[in-house]
């Protein structure tokens, strides 16, 4: 923050008085607003309490893993049915899994980077006023609260929460009591949401941007928010057929999973994979934008290859529905079909290595200015190397039969997906944090935020593949009942300590954002120099988001340190003219 | 910390009314007087905001509505055939058994492909201009659907009343599963009809009128497209 306001000034754009914009009831205006920028902020405020949520459910998990079978008389007091004699009992600790990874994965890293980054970032970056379809936007928005409702509901119903997990595999899902019908019919209503939002994203993308904003300019935010959208496209009406045939078979006494009618659970699988696996690269794409713009901008050089970047987008969201099956290579499927989805799988490596190599190359010898969001950005890469490795263990079948349901694949899906699309959030927010509010966050506070989440997210997961080799399944409620088990309790006190400092460190976060959003000192218009257009609106931009007329493009995003520019210029924003110093005829646009 | 410049970036408007071949303002970056060549990349779409003005912005939002029905198409296409692997999979099964289905069907299916050619003659009366015409189309076409979501339910209760229960038969719930889940898209579908006869009655261009009617045709086509599909699939 320390680098000057001269950019405000080369923005230069004094706010123009005279707007004739209504005045607008505290209603319209923020709880049923159509304003891109509201929603986003509804969507990441409400993805942020069902963190919270996820992650209140995670201790409690962590509790009983690390000393299974102690009293807990406190929280028997706090919750005297899940605590019955200060015990936690089994049924509410498999509700508990079950709702920890329907939250972290639906209501939270989903909604938050494609309700909520999604939202603010498309309209802002391509120089529009609004989406391209502003009521269906509010709805979409709105839905996801009934959703919630519905999913939450299942806690206080006869039965409790479902115990299914996740993946909600039939027969379980089939027999459960009615928390699991409210469980899909909630997940069926979040899908509807993410449908309008993603129909919303992807025809603004196409088809509202501004002067000069060709598709070989977009900010690498917007192509990944935008592919992600085309990637739910394609997936969430798998599982919303799906979730429609377990309702039916749950409230219709149909069979269509159900083995005890007849019924295949395996075609569950199948459907619920060819959904879930996309899944996984919807929260983790958009990370990947964030991160890559965060990158460049803290390190104030270009993106690495950009065209490789959008290209290995696209190949990850095209490979990602063809390799479902690396989840199921326990089911029982032939060896061929399960080389064939090892291929495939280890095929998606190659373009994340790209993505990752670029990301390194994009690092290598800068002036990175660590400031809170590129720490989480460096952090994320880190987290999706480690990540990645385990993966390509995981996706040979040979070596997966053995590590399939242990801890070993939770550890792996909470390095790659947890942790590093929670990172990619925290990048995000912290990043456009002024832009949102207009206020900055407080960077002593985002730095021991980092450091204790990257130290607890390590301690947490890290030791989780240990666990595997070791042969503990997941989805477990007492490990100790088992003799071969006998020697990780000291990695699950371990693991259980860690996870309570990485749960902690985030009421360090919610402070500081609760406070900055009030009390932050005021944000300039581009704090961090950047070069993308939300930079060139006020902060935070009016309902509208221009002034008087949209921004016109120049040139690409990430003109940094460009060699040709004048002393003491180290970046050129998209929205403004080409300068002649520019050599001949070169064009900001492309890679170099 | 240098960076100054004394004049606002330029703008479209600006842009519009000067002509192309004005000069903008000199922006002066690091106190140096910055000269501009004012080039519009050629390769930018543009299409302006959506908010409101301009004639840029109805285009765009025209083709953004466009987009948005075939993706509604998409996004149905594929949630079936989800329905529709998990049909394949199953008949293939041993004791699959598949009943005769009502033969109310028959009738039903010849109402929605009616209703597909009243849809088509309101289209084309839109893009002649013909809004009065269009609109008794779209009339027909809503009862006519209404008649279909009637007909389906009748059929149900057919086979309801002949004992055809869905937890009966994996055949019989396909059929009550993909009857029903068609049923609710026409009922969307028969939404789309009352918001275009409303359009109709609002002021517009025929363009604007026959786009916004091609998209509801395309969903209403592809509904009925849709049941052909299911009709055929149970009946196989
Ligand atoms: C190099 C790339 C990757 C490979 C080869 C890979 C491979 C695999 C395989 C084979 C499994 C199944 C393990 C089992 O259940 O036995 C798995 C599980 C999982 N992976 Fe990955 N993965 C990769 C990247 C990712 C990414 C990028 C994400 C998310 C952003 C992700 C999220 C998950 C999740 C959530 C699961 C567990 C699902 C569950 O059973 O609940 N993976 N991975
Ligand atoms: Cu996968």
């Amino acid at each position: 923050m320390a680098h000057g306001g001269t950019q405000a000034a080369l923005a230069g754009h004094a706010t123009h008085a005279g707007h004739h914009h209504e005045p607008q009831s505290f209603w319209r205006r923020y709880i049923f607003s159509t304003d891109h920028k509201i929603i986003a902020i509804q969507y990441l405020l409400t993805s942020l309490v069902m963190a919270a949520v996820g992650g209140f459910l995670a201790m409690l998990m962590r509790v009983q893993l690390g000393w299974p079978g102690r009293q807990w008389p406190l929280l028997e007091a706090l919750m005297p049915n899940a605590f019955k004699g200060g015990r936690m009992d089994p049924d509410f600790y498999y509700g508990a899994v079950t709702m920890h990874g329907t939250i972290m994965v639906f209501f939270f890293l989903t909604t938050a980077l494609s309700g909520g980054f999604a939202n603010f970032l498309i309209p802002l970056q391509i120089g529009a006023r609004d989406m391209a379809f502003p009521v269906l936007n509010m709805i979409s928005y709105w839905l996801f609260p009934v959703a919630i409702v519905f999913a939450l509901a299942s806690f206080f119903v006869q039965g409790g929460a479902p115990g299914s997990g996740w993946t909600a595999y039939p027969p379980l899902s089939d027999r459960e009591p009615l928390g699991q019908t409210l469980w899909l019919i909630s997940v069926f209503i979040l899908m509807l949401a993410f449908l309008a939002g993603g129909i919303n994203y992807i025809t603004t993308t196409l088809n509202l941007r501004t002067k000069g904003m060709s598709m070989s300019r977009l900010p690498l935010t917007v192509w990944t928010l935008f592919v992600t959208a085309l990637v739910g496209l394609f997936a969430f009406p798998a599982l919303m057929a799906a979730a429609l045939m377990l309702i039916f078979d749950r409230v219709g006494g149909t069979h269509f999973f159900d083995p005890a009618g007849g019924g295949d659970p395996i075609l569950w699988q199948h459907l619920f994979w060819f959904f879930g696996h996309p899944e996984v690269y919807i929260v983790i794409l958009p990370a990947m934008g964030i991160v890559s713009e965060v990158l460049a901008t803290h390190a104030r050089k270009p993106v690495f290859g950009y065209r490789y970047m959008v290209g290995s987008t696209l190949a990850i969201a095209g490979l990602s529905f063809i390799v479902w099956g690396h989840h199921m290579f326990a089911s029982g499927m032939s060896p061929t079909l399960g080389s064939m989805f090892m291929a495939t799988t280890l095929a998606i490596a190659i373009p994340s290595a790209v993505k990752t190599f670029n990301w390194l190359a994009t690092i290598y010898r800068s002036k990175m200015r660590f400031t809170t969001a590129a720490l989480y950005a460096v952090g994320f890469v880190s987290l999706f190397i480690t990540g990645g490795l385990t993966g390509i263990i995981l996706g040979n079948p040979s070596t997966d039969l053995y590590f399939h349901d242990t801890y070993f694949v939770v550890g792996h899906f909470h390095f790659i997906m947890g942790a590093a699309a929670l990172f990619g959030v925290f990048a995000g927010l912290y990043h456009w944090f002024p832009k949102m509010f207009g206020r900055m966050m407080n960077e002593r506070l985002g730095k021991i935020h980092f450091w204790l989440t990257f130290l607890g997210i390590y301690g947490t997961f890290f030791p989780m593949h240990f666990l595997g080799t070791a042969g503990m399944p997941r989805r477990i409620y007492s490990w100790e009942a088992y003799q071969f088990l006998g020697d990780v309790a000291t990695l699950n006190h371990i693991i259980s300590i860690s996870a309570f400092v990485l749960g902690a460190a985030q009421l360090i976060f919610a402070f500081n954002l609760f406070y900055s959003m009030f009390r932050g000192p005021k944000a300039e218009r581009n704090p961090w120099q950047a070069n993308t257009l939300e930079w060139w609106a006020p902060s935070p931009p009016p309902h509208g988001n221009w002034d008087e007329a949209e921004p016109v493009v120049y040139r690409w995003p990430y003109e940094y340190s460009p060699k040709y520019a004048p002393e003491g210029v180290d970046h050129i924003p998209q929205w403004l003219p080409e300068p002649a110093v520019a050599t001949a005829g070169r064009d900001g646009a492309g890679a170099r | 910390m240098p960076t100054t410049t004394r004049k606002p970036p330029r703008t479209r408007h600006r842009l519009r009314r000067q002509g192309a071949a004005a000069r903008p303002p000199v922006p002066v970056i690091a106190g140096r007087r910055v000269d501009t060549p004012g080039r519009i990349p050629p390769n930018g779409r543009g299409g302006g905001g959506g908010w409101g003005g301009g004639p840029g912005d109805d285009e765009a939002r025209a083709r953004a509505a466009t987009m948005a029905t075939w993706m509604v198409v998409a996004a149905v296409t594929l949630m079936f055939m989800g329905f529709t692997s998990t049909y394949v999979a199953r008949s293939a099964e041993p004791g699959w058994a598949r009943q005769d289905l009502p033969p109310l069907l028959w009738w039903n299916t010849a109402v929605l492909l009616a209703s597909s050619v009243t849809m088509e003659l309101a289209r084309r009366r839109a893009r002649k201009g013909l809004v009065a015409g269009a609109r008794r189309a779209l009339g027909v076409t809503t009862l006519l659907g209404l008649a279909f979501v009637a007909g389906q339910v009748a059929a149900w209760a057919q086979w309801l009343a002949a004992g055809v229960v869905a937890s009966g038969s994996t055949h019989a719930a396909f059929f009550y599963l993909l009857s029903g889940v068609h049923a609710a898209h026409v009922a969307g579908g028969l939404g789309a009809l009352l918001y275009g006869m409303w359009r109709l009655g609002r002021p517009g261009t025929p363009a604007q009128m026959a786009a916004s009617m091609t998209n509801i045709a395309t969903y209403w086509h592809f509904v009925d497209v849709l049941w052909l599909y299911l009709f055929a699939l149970l009946l196989w």
